[in-house]
């Protein structure tokens, strides 16, 4: 088939639909092509033919095309509006009035969220990963909240702990590039521990020593871990360990004196009588003595246990007062000027029950059960004026 | 007073895009037939092919940003998705245009109605025992050779084909409906 047969048989379809041609009036006009052109012309006119029987039936054009433009309109389609990025779909999607408010609940969300969960993913950083900024920017806002030179110490205590075991962490993952310089860190937040504690030594020697004890105590401990982890670093990490090391052992002799100056407690005044020592030795207090002062003890007294030393502190032996038991006034050693007459003070109940009371100082005995109950009764007995 | 009737294709089209509803009514209005007659040839029933029509028009609203990209004539652009909506009406249906049976054809739109509507029924009916058993292919070169009028070039745009092919198509196709057309006489003798 070529295309000159084919410009015939449009030719001659054309002038058949025109009306005045037959197929053999045209087919005349090309006998070149004329058993080829009758058959197709043939096909061709009886289906051409038929087209008409294909329409759509009357009415239906019409009612379609405004069920059409209907249903367009609905839609409201903008055909050539540039599709929203991203961004501004989501701004589209939370401006909307109704979705406004949880909008705004789902970005507060979202932002306490992802912030808690970068605090925290911080706290495991180490020197060089992303987030260790963040964790020390961290520590240095809890310093700069901090309301009293007690809290920035124990900050900085911990702080120095932290350095040390980012220094280790550096060492176990073989990190040596970031060693160096943790070093140094380390050894200028000891530095400046220590310059705090003695800022607190000023006023209160007893917690600058307590604090002191404390930073000694992280030292010893974390200079033998390094110790060990240094064994099969690199000459590099070794060398610089020394330094921490050197600092260290300075900064341990200074917190040393510091927590050696501390005085002993002040001790009881000497006497014949055997007395109770105001030590901390647990004791129950004299409750039901409400006729004896207030005896100094050393309760009240912040002090390293080291500073109190043992020998000084008596205790009797044969003193069977458990803490729970009403403490027996016959073997309280009461100075003698201080204690008033019974017959001045009106004893509770308690103090009529020798429930600890050996069997030969007691000369009654009250039922056992009474104990308790008594035992309540006496502790609200307000303590008598001397 | 400018009526929409007074606008050509070009002129619609571009309000269309623009959002104008009422220029795409006027492009159904012109364009509806050839879809109609198109799906309805190849269609057992009339109420399919009203729906598919439609269905036609409303993807074409929607693909009419991207229309000029196409570069072919409107109605060419119609018959394309026209096509597609019939692949996907076989495609559902699991049966192909071929596997269209006569007795198909000859019980379907055969309920009684207008003298008119009945005969025009019965010359679908005719076309459709005709075409049916031809190729997929065959079926539609006919089709848009002849019951759409569209020329060689315009059938071959919308069949994704050359030119050339289109003609050896439309030879082959004219062939093969003569020779079915003479056994289907030849067994009712």
């Amino acid at each position: 088939m070529n295309k000159e047969f084919d410009e015939a048989l449009q030719t001659c379809l054309d002038l058949i639909r025109g009306g005045r041609e037959t197929i053999d009036s045209v087919v005349a006009l090309y006998p070149e092509f004329a058993d080829e052109l009758r058959a197709q012309l043939e096909i061709a006119t009886w289906l051409t033919s038929a087209s008409a029987s294909l329409d759509p039936r009357p009415g239906f054009v019409a009612a379609s095309r405004r069920r059409l433009v209907s249903r367009i309109q609905q839609e409201s389609r903008p055909p050539v509006a540039p599709p929203l990025s991203l961004g501004e779909r989501i701004q589209q999607f939370f401006s909307a009035p109704k979705l406004a408010p949880v909008g705004f609940v789902v970005v507060l969300m979202l932002g306490l969220f992802v912030s808690g969960a970068v605090v925290s993913a911080s706290q495991k950083a180490i020197p060089g990963d992303g987030l260790y900024g963040v964790k020390i920017t961290l520590e240095q806002i809890a310093l700069a909240t901090s309301l009293d030179d007690k809290n920035d110490a124990e900050l900085q205590i911990q702080i120095v702990e932290t350095r040390f075991k980012d220094l280790q962490a550096l060492i176990v993952e073989q990190r040596y590039d970031e060693v160096v310089e943790t070093i140094d860190e380390s050894t200028e937040q000891i530095s400046k521990t220590l310059a705090l504690i003695q800022t607190v030594r000023e006023d209160d020697r007893f917690l600058a020593a307590e604090l002191a004890t404390r930073l000694e105590g992280i030292l010893d401990e974390q200079e033998s871990i390094l110790l060990v982890l240094t064994q099969n670093s690199p000459s590099i990490v070794s060398a610089n360990f020394f330094r921490v090391w050197a600092v260290s052992e300075v900064v341990k002799n200074t917190v040393s004196d510091i927590a050696s100056i501390v005085p002993p407690p002040p001790a009881p005044p000497p006497t014949a009588v055997p007395t109770v020592a105001p030590t901390s030795t647990p004791r129950p207090r004299p409750t039901l003595a409400p006729t004896q002062p207030p005896q100094p003890t050393a309760t009240k007294t912040r002090k390293p246990p080291t500073a109190v030393p043992p020998t000084n502190t008596p205790v009797p032996t044969n003193t069977p007062v458990p803490p729970t038991r009403t403490p027996v006034p016959t073997n309280t050693p009461v100075p003698p000027t201080n204690t008033p007459q019974p017959t001045n003070t009106p004893l509770p109940p308690a103090t009529r029950t020798p429930t600890a009371v050996p069997p030969a100082n007691t000369p009654t005995n009250p039922p056992p059960t009474a104990t308790q109950e008594t035992v309540s009764e006496a502790e609200p007995t307000p303590t008598p004026t001397p | 007073m400018l009526q929409w009737h007074d606008i050509d294709d070009d002129q619609l089209i571009k309000l269309a895009k623009e959002g104008e509803a009422e220029a795409f009514g006027e492009l159904y209005e012109r364009h509806v037939n050839a879809v109609y007659r198109f799906l309805y040839a190849r269609l057992d029933n009339s109420m399919d092919a009203e729906d598919f029509s439609e269905e036609v028009f409303l993807r074409a609203w929607n693909s009419l940003p991207s229309y000029h990209q196409r570069g072919v004539p409107f109605l060419a652009f119609l018959l394309i998705i026209a096509r597609n909506v019939l692949i996907d009406h076989y495609r559902r249906n699991g049966r192909s245009p071929q596997q269209v049976t006569i007795e198909d054809i000859q019980l379907k739109d055969t309920n009684p109605e207008p003298s008119e509507v009945t005969a025009r029924n019965l010359k679908h009916a005719e076309i459709r025992q005709a075409i049916a058993r031809l190729r997929d292919d065959y079926q539609e070169v006919l089709v848009l050779r002849f019951l759409n009028d569209l020329s060689p070039n315009e059938t071959a745009q919308v069949m994704n084909r050359s030119t050339g092919a289109v003609r050896v198509l439309q030879h082959r196709a004219i062939v093969a409906l003569r020779k079915t057309m003479e056994e289907e006489h030849e067994q009712r003798i």
